[in-house]
């Protein structure tokens, strides 16, 4: 997914503050677009939450979790696995009150749309 | 959000994962002051390194993880009679004089200011509700009139939705729902799921584990989602009917003080 991608994405979620695609199997991220200018560690330790949170499982009666969405105090994340590549995910940093419903569709439909050509 | 707001949310985030704000407490009598030092203590899940400093110009420093007090470390409060339990892991037989030195280090003082910071992993220790018993000192974990649960308000939220749950404090489950079988596939998922979280290396286990949920959507012909509820180290876990996920996000949300408001050791 191109950074052009991210971008067009992000105008759709005006409380979506970083949106990153990783290759959990490698640890790469192929694809940041940001309202701030993060640094790589910030770019990394989303990917690296979405790959702890999807590689090798878990499941729930043989079902694998799709997607994990987080809500804390200060923040929201969400991060969505691809179902066209499986080691591959998008991740967002988002609002506290952002809207995930929104969210997980533009989402869902980024992915969904063969927009996950590199 | 307009640009400034996400630079002030970006900046809060910074500092709840990292080290805390210095916090000044008053109080009026030593019993007071101690329950002010337990409530510290109470929401400390992580290791940290916890410094009560008294307006007389003693201090006291202590190690505390997991909502215990771990180790205090010398030299202590002038004055300390018990040596004994500075320098060591403390052990529950220890803790009706933890309490007697807790409040004579508040006597003769009428505030305190708390600084900590983070250490290295610690295990064992006494529960600040074991010290708070021996004083007459309700729970921290027993909100104050008038104030909630964040994880009861959430699972009477799901609840008609609700097709297993369980709750979860320290090594104790309590099960809310759910036959055998589906309790065992739920607890199954969410050892394999706090185990990930719940290590210091994942970035959000801070968060996560004093003030956050996470919701897991399953393929949607599944018709069925996940929620994992963290509170001050208490966690709910439910198997909600629906796959979209994002009303159960809703229902925690709708909660008040979710801006973080401060927890409460109450002193009577």
């Amino acid at each position: 997914m191109t950074p052009e991608t991210l971008a067009d994405l992000r105008s759709r979620l005006p409380d979506c503050e970083l949106a990153v695609y990783v290759d959990m199997r490698s640890g790469t991220v192929l694809g940041a677009d940001g309202a701030l200018r993060y640094p790589q560690e910030y770019l990394d330790a989303l990917g690296n939450a979405a790959t702890r949170l999807f590689a090798g499982g878990p499941t729930l009666d043989g079902a694998e979790i799709g997607h994990a969405l987080f809500r804390g105090p200060t923040g929201s994340r969400a991060f969505l696995r691809s179902p066209a590549e499986a080691a591959e995910a998008l991740c967002f940093l988002c609002a506290p009150d952002a809207d995930m419903a929104r969210l997980l569709r533009e989402g869902r439909a980024a992915l969904g749309e063969g927009k996950a050509d590199r | 959000m307009s640009g400034l707001d996400r630079v002030r949310a970006a900046l809060g985030q910074a500092a709840r994962d990292g080290v805390a704000a210095d916090a000044v407490r008053s109080f009026d009598r030593p019993e007071a002051g101690v329950a002010a030092m337990l409530a510290t203590i109470d929401a400390t899940i992580l290791p940290r390194q916890v410094t009560f400093a008294f307006d007389t110009g003693d201090q006291l420093d202590c190690v505390a993880a997991n909502r215990r007090i771990v180790r205090l470390l010398p030299p202590g409060p002038q004055g300390s009679a018990n040596r004994t339990l500075f320098d060591t892991v403390l052990q529950p037989e220890q803790v009706p004089a933890l309490a007697e030195m807790l409040v004579a280090a508040c006597t003769g003082s009428t505030s305190l200011r708390v600084e900590t910071r983070r250490c290295d992993p610690v295990e064992g220790g006494v529960s600040a509700a074991a010290v708070g018993t021996v004083l007459g000192l309700r729970s921290g974990t027993a909100q104050p009139d008038g104030a909630f649960d964040p994880l009861d308000m959430l699972a009477e939220a799901i609840s008609p939705s609700m097709l297993s749950a369980f709750r979860l404090l320290d090594e104790d489950v309590e099960i809310l729902r759910g036959g055998e079988a589906d309790v065992t596939a739920l607890t199954e998922f969410a050892g394999d799921i706090l185990e990930r979280m719940l290590d210091p290396s994942f970035p959000l286990s801070a968060t996560f584990e004093t003030d956050g949920v996470v919701t897991f959507g399953l393929p949607e012909e599944v018709g069925r989602h996940v929620v994992i509820a963290g509170h001050l180290g208490r966690y709910l876990v439910a198997v909600v009917a629906g796959a979209d996920p994002t009303p159960t996000l809703a229902a925690w949300g709708a909660r008040p003080g979710v801006d973080g408001s401060s927890h409460q050791f109450p002193s009577d």
